[in-house]
């Protein structure tokens, strides 16, 4: 009996020891390591856009028009220097190259552009001049797959060149892509163009420009102090606060809507106190805003027709600068709840919802805004006796900083594509004088380049669509 | 006794497949319960984000620095894994007799020291040159490092080496050359913005040689799309050769042990 189960107890063992090694074996046969190689980084692609083709019997303005037109292109495409390269091809008409037969326009010779490394090609050709308006014809080339993508036929003349120009290149852009650009986009700020303030004269009016700094236009002329504009979505409105010049009587800030189509403006906020800070919501019906009119200020959203208010933030300290992400279902705001300028997310649905503080370090900031995917908020920080820019995730867990020396950068606001982000800049030229611009950079903090010259000191961008 | 053989048989089987299952069980097991001691341990490690960063991001990304920012929240802190200790010789005179126990001690003791400076001036040394290499002061980095923005890559937790057994002592050292390797087809990992933000994802399986190079690959988990495919396999061939690899995981590495995971 006793030897029996000796003698099972050693087959069982045996088989357990057999199966044990088994299992290890399988673990070493199946044993691969994955590495992670992670996101790619863009590949820049390259368009060429050539100089474009005529024949002589153009007169010399509508030549300089087709010139403008062509750099015109250049400089749009270009302004993504992180997706695009694109060469300057001008030498080319110079030297009498080929580029410049007619034949050429329609057919290109694809292989000599795959040659050149190029992934798409843009023909310009003037086709008939009249007077002041010229007609020409674009058509752009995928040359990989050595197709044609676009065509189309305009009659530009030098008002509207700029703008007929930026609707091609974002037709372009969006084929290419798959996405909206910002080439049709515009920037309204302010600026205090006409002050004189040895006397004491501050005069702060409404201006707007193209995302390029080109066709600034003043759209008020109150005689007053302008802050904080805001432009809708279908940009035919504008919201901004105004401070009257009235001597003697208490200032009001109060909110007006300025209707671009009409060129009619009118008060929309009244309330005794601060009417300011305004954005529109998505639904372009309501907005929100920041009112003191209850003592202190808090954030409210009020419908443009019916006027009804709606609260919400409700606490003693202040809080301001509301600021929601394209779907509307998140607002952050300014507020002293902590001590000091912090930055918090609510639910603007209802009355101090979801209130979450999203910054913990720095002293203190300002102009929060959100990206347009609702991801990430901008805002300016106190930091090294200067306002510089940083960007923060909602969640509050990831901060990058985007400025540093490059003055007291403010007030950044997004485009509507995410890629970039306008701010002002204000440099101390002498103990008296500085000199407000405002800059372009990309998300990641690369200066494109300034926007504004001369033209006074300028604050408070927002961008369109 | 036909019947008995035929109960007995059965019952052989029955524990056969028992014991298969019992042992199989445990394995699984036991290795889900280590991942979750690490993944706690990992999760219960915090760091403090006290200040505003320094260095704007394009700062960061001209001094080359790996720029996965820390993932903070509010009260807690990234994760941050430290590097195993180096490898100590074992002494083989430990066990003498106690007389000369003391001064064998001692003996220790100062070998150690000298070990310990020496590593200690190494690392003084690795970080003026690293200093000097981004052209900031020692002072400035410590710094940085201070106020919170990453400039180390981080160190790894490993038990230490008594505990390890070769095969994971093999593991080890082909997931750190595995890495090495991944930053460098990191550099050439490109693409046209039409594949960017598809949500693509393939694996491609590598076999090196002793001397780094690219014995051949193949496509182990392939995205859909064969230009991402390709460019993947792109990003590679303009990688290699790779740098030599350590002698002990040449095998590993003919045999195709490596995948890289495009993004994972």
């Amino acid at each position: 009996m006793l030897s029996r189960y000796k003698l099972f107890f050693s087959y069982f063992l045996f088989l357990f020891m057999v199966f044990g090694i088994n299992a290890h074996a399988e673990e070493k046969n199946s044993n691969v390591n994955i590495i992670p190689i992670g996101d790619a980084t863009l590949e820049k692609e390259k368009i060429s856009i050539v100089p474009p083709f005529t024949d002589s019997s153009f007169a010399a303005n509508a030549s300089k028009l087709l010139d403008n037109f062509q750099s015109l292109l250049l400089n749009d495409f270009a302004f993504y220097q992180n997706k695009f390269l694109v060469p300057n091809y001008n030498e080319l008409s110079k030297s009498g190259d080929k580029y410049n037969l007619s034949h050429l326009f329609n057919s290109p010779n694809f292989e000599l552009w795959k040659q050149k490394k190029s992934d798409y090609l843009i023909h310009i050709k003037g086709v008939s001049n009249t007077g002041s308006t010229l007609k020409i014809n674009i058509l752009a080339f995928d040359v990989k797959k050595a197709k044609q993508i676009y065509q189309n036929t305009i009659a530009i003349t030098d008002s509207n060149y700029r703008k007929e120009g930026h609707k091609i290149t974002n037709d372009i852009y969006k084929i290419i892509t798959g996405k909206e650009s910002i080439f049709t986009s515009q920037i309204v700020f302010v600026s205090d163009r006409g002050s004189n303030y040895s006397k004491g004269e501050v005069i702060k009016e409404l201006y707007i420009t193209d995302f390029d700094g080109n066709n600034t236009t003043k759209l008020t002329n109150h005689q007053g102090v302008v802050i904080s504009p805001m432009i809708s979505k279908d940009k035919n409105l504008i919201l901004y606060s105004l401070i009257k010049n009235i001597k003697g009587k208490k200032k009001n800030i109060d909110l007006y809507l300025l209707d671009l189509k009409s060129q009619n403006t009118r008060p929309i906020s009244t309330f005794d106190g601060i009417n300011s800070g305004a954005v529109f919501l998505p639904d372009g019906e309501n907005i929100a805003l920041t009112l003191t009119k209850h003592g202190n200020a808090d954030i409210f959203i009020m419908n443009i027709k019916t006027k009804n208010l709606r609260q919400i933030t409700k606490h003693p300290s202040e809080d301001v600068d509301p600021s929601t992400s394209h779907d509307g279902k998140l607002m952050t705001f300014l507020s002293g709840r902590a001590g000091h300028a912090m930055i918090y997310i609510c639910d603007p649905s209802g009355l101090e919802k979801d209130v979450k503080r999203v910054s913990y370090v720095g002293e203190f900031h300002a102009t929060p805004r959100f990206s347009p995917d609702g991801k990430e908020i901008v805002f300016s920080s106190w930091v090294d006796n200067n306002f510089d820019i940083f960007r923060i995730d909602t969640e509050g867990k990831v901060l990058h900083r985007l400025t540093k020396n490059f003055g007291s950068c403010e007030e950044p606001s997004f485009s509507s594509d995410n890629q970039f982000i306008v701010f002002s800049s204000k440099r101390n030229i002498t103990k008296k004088t500085i000199v407000q611009d405002l800059y372009i950079m990309d998300r990641d903090g690369e200066i494109i380049g300034a926007i504004t010259h001369n033209i006074g000191n300028c604050t408070s961008p927002r961008w369109s669509n | 006794m036909f019947i008995s053989f035929i109960k007995s048989l059965l019952s052989h089987i029955l524990f056969l497949l028992g014991f298969y299952y019992l042992n199989t069980f445990l394995f699984t097991f036991t290795e889900s319960f280590q991942k979750k001691h690490i993944d706690l341990l990992k999760s219960s490690i915090r760091v403090d984000m006290i200040a505003m960063p320094k260095m704007t991001l394009q700062e960061l990304k001209e001094k080359d620095l790996s720029l996965n920012p820390l993932p903070v929240n509010n009260n807690e802190i990234a994760q941050q894994e430290k590097k195993a200790p180096t490898e100590k010789k074992e002494d083989p005179h430990e066990n003498e007799t106690k007389k000369d126990d003391k001064e064998k001690v001692v003996e220790e003791l100062n070998k150690n020291i000298k070990i310990a400076e020496k590593e200690f001036n190494k690392k003084e040394k690795d970080k003026k040159n690293s200093a000097k290499k981004k052209n900031i002061s020692i002072d400035e980095l410590d710094r940085l490092i201070v106020s919170g923005n990453k400039l180390n890559k981080g160190n790894r937790t490993e038990k230490s080496d008594t505990e390890l057994s070769e095969k994971d002592r093999i593991l080890s050292i082909l997931d750190t050359y595995g890495e090495k390797i991944g930053e460098n087809v990191r550099s050439y990992w490109k693409l046209p913005v039409y594949l960017l933000n598809k949500n693509l994802k393939c694996r491609v399986r590598i076999y090196l040689s002793r001397t780094g190079n690219l014995l051949k690959f193949d496509i182990f988990e392939s995205s859909g799309n064969k230009e991402f495919d390709q460019k993947a396999i792109d990003a590679i061939k303009n990688a290699t050769p790779f740098q030599n690899p350590p002698a002990e995981i040449i095998d590993n590495i003919r045999l195709g042990e490596l995948i890289l995971g495009f993004p994972l």
